[in-house]
C-alpha cells in the first residue's frame, strides 16, 4: 500500500512538471490566453456563422456543440504536443534511452490533458450560460458532467494515437490541427452527423466526441444515464480503442525511431 | 582471469539509409561506422577523437540504446545494448553537448526530480543525492532558478549532474565542452577527471585534443567511421615523432600556393586554418630545416610572419591521422 502511494506521488509529481515544462500556456496569462479566450473566440465564431446560415433559433445547437468540442483542444493539440515539444527541447532522447515505464510516460501524458479538458469545457459552457443564454434548469447537469468527463478522456485516447507519430515525425502538429478540424466537421458539433455523406459517417462514429457529444446534448435536455447509456459506452469503448492502437504504435514507432536515430530530428 | 570490458564494440557497423528526390526516389546509404572494435576498461577514462561526421555520436547513441547499429554488436557492462536495453538503461548515464535536452521553464531541481522520476530512482534515495549533485557541480544557491536563466556552462554542469542522478557505472559525454568558455571547459573537464578517479568508466567524445591530452587515460581516433589509431596520448604522439612541424602566418595567400609545398620532400601534410585576419599554416615534415629553407622560394612574394618550427603534439598526431580525409 505504501509503495502504490509512493507510485502515486510520482506519478502526480512527474506529471505536473512535465505539464509545466513543456506547455507555454502553463502560467496564468498563458492560460487566459490559450484556455479561455481562443476557445471563446471559437465558439463565438461558429455561433455567429451557424446564426446567419440557419437563424437565431439554432444558436445554442452551436454553442453547445462547440463548448463540448474544446475537449479536442487539450486532448489532441495538448496529447500531440507533449510528444512535438519533447522533440524541439532535445528532450526526446533523454525520455526514450530512460528506463521509465512507457505505459505510464504515456498515461501521464494524457492524464493531465484530460484535466485540462474538462478545465477548458466548463470555461466554454460557462461563455454559452452568460453569453447565449443557455438554460440548464432542466438538464441532467451530473450527467452532463460525466459526458464532459468521458469526451475529455476519449478525445485524449485519440490524441495518444496521433501523438505517437511525433516520435518519427518532425512536424507532428500539422496533425493536430488536421485532427481537431476534421472533428469540428464530422463530429456533430455544427450541424447533425445525419446530413454528412453515408461514408463520411462510418468515420464519425469511428471517431470519438460523435456519441459524447450527442449524449451531453441530451443530458442538457434533462435526458437520463439509462437515456445516454449506450452512446456513452460507446464512446468510452471508440477513445479505449484508439488508446490502445495509440499505445502500440508508440511502442513500434520507439523501435523505429532507433533504428534510423530519427529521436533528434527537429 | 581477464576482466570484463566496460564497453566493447565488435565490428560494429552502421549504415543510414535515407531517400532523395520527389517523384524519383532514390535511395542512399551512409555508413557511419565501418566495422569498428574496441575494448574499453572499467574506470578506465577514454577519449574518441574525430572530426564532424566521423561516428562519434554515432557510437555514443548505440552504446546508449539510442540506435540499434546495422551489424556487430554493442556490449556495455557485458550487456548488449541492443537486446538488453532495459537492463543497460538503469546502469548507464549519458550527456549530450549543447543547450538542448533540459526543460527550460522549470529549476534546475525540478529537472532533476523529473528526470529521478523518469529513472525510478526512490524518492529517499532522490532526495538525498539531488542537493549532492548540486553541490558537486557548483549550482548550489541556484537551483531554485529556471534554466532559462542560466549560462551554458550551469546548463552543462545540470546536464552532467542529470546523467549521474542514477549513479551510473559508466558515463558516456558527447562533446560536453562544446561552447563552453575556458574556464567553464576546465571545471567541467576537472569534475568528469574526478568521476573517473573515482571508478566511474567514462568514454568522452571531444574535438578538442588539448582536452584529450589533459584527462583521458587511452584515446582512439576515428576517421571516416573507422579507427585510425588507438593508445594513450603519449603513445598516439609517437606516430608522429620522426616528424617535425612548421608553422607560419600569412595574409590573403590563395590556397592554391600551397601546392607547391606539398611536393617538398618529406611533407606529409599541409594543413591550414583562419586566425582573424590571418591564415595559419601548418606544415608536417620529416625534415623542418629544410621546409624553412624552401619557404621564400615556394611563397616568393609572400609576406610571412611567424614562422616557427617545434615538436609535435597530441594535435598534430590527429591532423596526420585525419588529414587525408578532409
Amino acid at each position: 500500500m505504501k509503495r502504490l502511494v509512493l507510485e502515486g506521488q510520482v506519478f502526480v509529481r512527474s506529471t505536473y512538471l512535465q505539464y509545466v515544462a513543456l506547455f507555454q500556456w502553463a502560467n496564468p496569462q498563458g492560460y487566459v490566453a490559450y484556455k479561455v479566450l481562443l476557445p471563446v473566440t471559437q465558439i463565438l465564431f461558429f455561433v455567429e456563422l451557424g446564426v446567419y446560415a440557419t437563424g437565431r433559433q439554432n444558436a445554442l445547437y452551436f454553442a453547445l456543440g462547440n463548448a463540448l468540442q474544446l475537449t479536442a483542444n487539450a486532448g489532441i493539440f495538448g496529447v500531440i504536443a507533449t510528444v512535438a515539444n519533447e522533440r524541439q527541447y532535445g528532450t526526446l532522447p533523454i525520455l526514450l534511452a530512460s528506463p521509465a515505464n512507457r505505459l505510464v510516460t504515456f498515461l501521464s501524458r494524457a492524464f493531465v490533458n484530460v484535466i485540462d479538458g474538462i478545465a477548458t469545457v466548463v470555461i466554454g459552457l460557462a461563455v454559452v450560460v452568460v453569453i447565449f443564454g443557455l438554460n440548464l434548469q432542466h438538464a441532467n447537469l451530473l450527467l452532463l458532467a460525466l459526458c464532459v468527463v468521458v469526451i475529455s478522456l476519449t478525445t485524449a485516447g485519440l490524441g495518444l494515437m496521433f501523438g505517437s507519430i511525433g516520435l518519427v515525425m518532425r512536424d507532428a502538429i500539422i496533425i493536430a490541427n488536421i485532427v481537431y478540424y476534421l472533428l469540428l466537421i464530422v463530429c456533430g458539433i455544427n450541424f447533425p452527423v445525419s446530413r454528412l455523406p453515408g461514408a463520411v459517417q462510418v468515420l464519425s462514429f469511428a471517431l470519438p466526441l460523435t456519441r459524447g457529444v450527442q449524449a451531453a446534448r441530451d443530458a442538457a435536455a434533462g435526458a437520463s444515464l439509462g437515456q445516454v447509456g449506450g452512446l456513452l459506452a460507446g464512446e468510452l469503448l471508440v477513445g479505449l480503442s484508439w488508446a490502445l492502437a495509440g499505445y502500440l504504435l508508440f511502442r513500434l514507432l520507439e523501435n523505429w525511431a532507433r533504428r534510423g536515430g530519427l529521436q533528434e530530428a527537429y | 582471469m581477464a576482466t570484463q570490458p566496460a564497453i566493447e564494440a565488435r565490428e560494429l557497423r552502421k549504415t543510414y539509409t535515407t531517400t532523395r528526390g520527389v517523384f524519383r526516389r532514390e535511395r542512399v546509404e551512409r555508413a557511419a561506422l565501418r566495422g569498428v572494435d574496441l575494448k574499453i576498461a572499467p574506470g578506465e577514462l577514454f577519449g574518441l577523437l574525430g572530426p564532424n561526421g566521423a561516428g562519434k555520436t554515432t557510437m555514443v547513441k548505440i552504446f546508449t540504446t539510442l540506435l540499434l547499429p546495422t551489424s556487430g554488436s554493442a556490449l556495455v557492462l557485458g550487456l548488449d545494448a541492443v537486446k538488453e536495453q532495459w537492463a543497460l538503461r538503469k546502469r548507464i548515464g549519458f550527456v549530450f553537448g549543447g543547450e538542448r535536452g533540459l526543460y527550460w521553464r522549470l529549476s534546475g531541481l525540478d529537472n532533476l526530480r523529473y528526470f529521478a522520476d523518469l529513472y525510478r530512482i526512490p524518492p529517499a534515495v532522490s532526495r538525498r543525492r539531488i542537493p549532492e549533485l548540486l553541490e558537486r557541480l557548483g549550482l548550489l544557491g541556484r537551483e531554485r532558478d529556471r534554466v532559462e536563466l542560466y549560462s551554458r556552462g550551469m546548463k552543462q554542469r545540470l546536464h552532467l549532474a542529470r546523467g549521474l542522478l542514477n549513479d551510473p557505472d559508466v558515463l558516456f559525454l558527447d562533446e560536453p565542452t562544446i561552447g563552453l568558455d575556458p574556464v567553464g571547459a576546465r571545471e567541467l573537464r576537472l569534475i568528469v577527471r574526478e568521476l573517473a578517479d573515482a571508478g566511474k568508466t567514462v568514454f568522452l567524445t571531444t574535438h578538442y585534443m588539448f582536452e584529450a591530452d589533459a584527462i583521458c587515460d587511452r584515446i582512439a581516433v576515428i576517421r571516416d567511421g573507422a579507427i585510425v589509431a588507438e593508445g594513450t596520448p603519449s603513445s598516439i604522439k609517437t606516430l608522429v615523432q620522426d616528424q617535425g612541424i612548421v608553422e607560419f602566418e600569412v595574409v590573403g595567400m590563395p590556397v592554391e600556393r600551397l601546392a607547391g609545398l606539398r611536393s617538398l620532400p618529406g611533407v606529409t601534410s599541409v594543413a591550414i586554418s583562419e586566425h582573424e585576419l590571418a591564415q595559419v599554416v601548418t606544415v608536417h615534415c620529416a625534415r623542418p630545416a629544410e621546409v624553412m629553407t624552401q619557404l621564400g622560394v615556394i611563397l616568393d612574394g609572400i609576406r610571412l610572419e611567424k614562422v616557427s618550427s617545434r615538436e609535435p603534439t597530441l594535435e598534430d598526431a590527429y591532423v596526420q591521422l585525419i588529414g587525408d580525409s578532409r
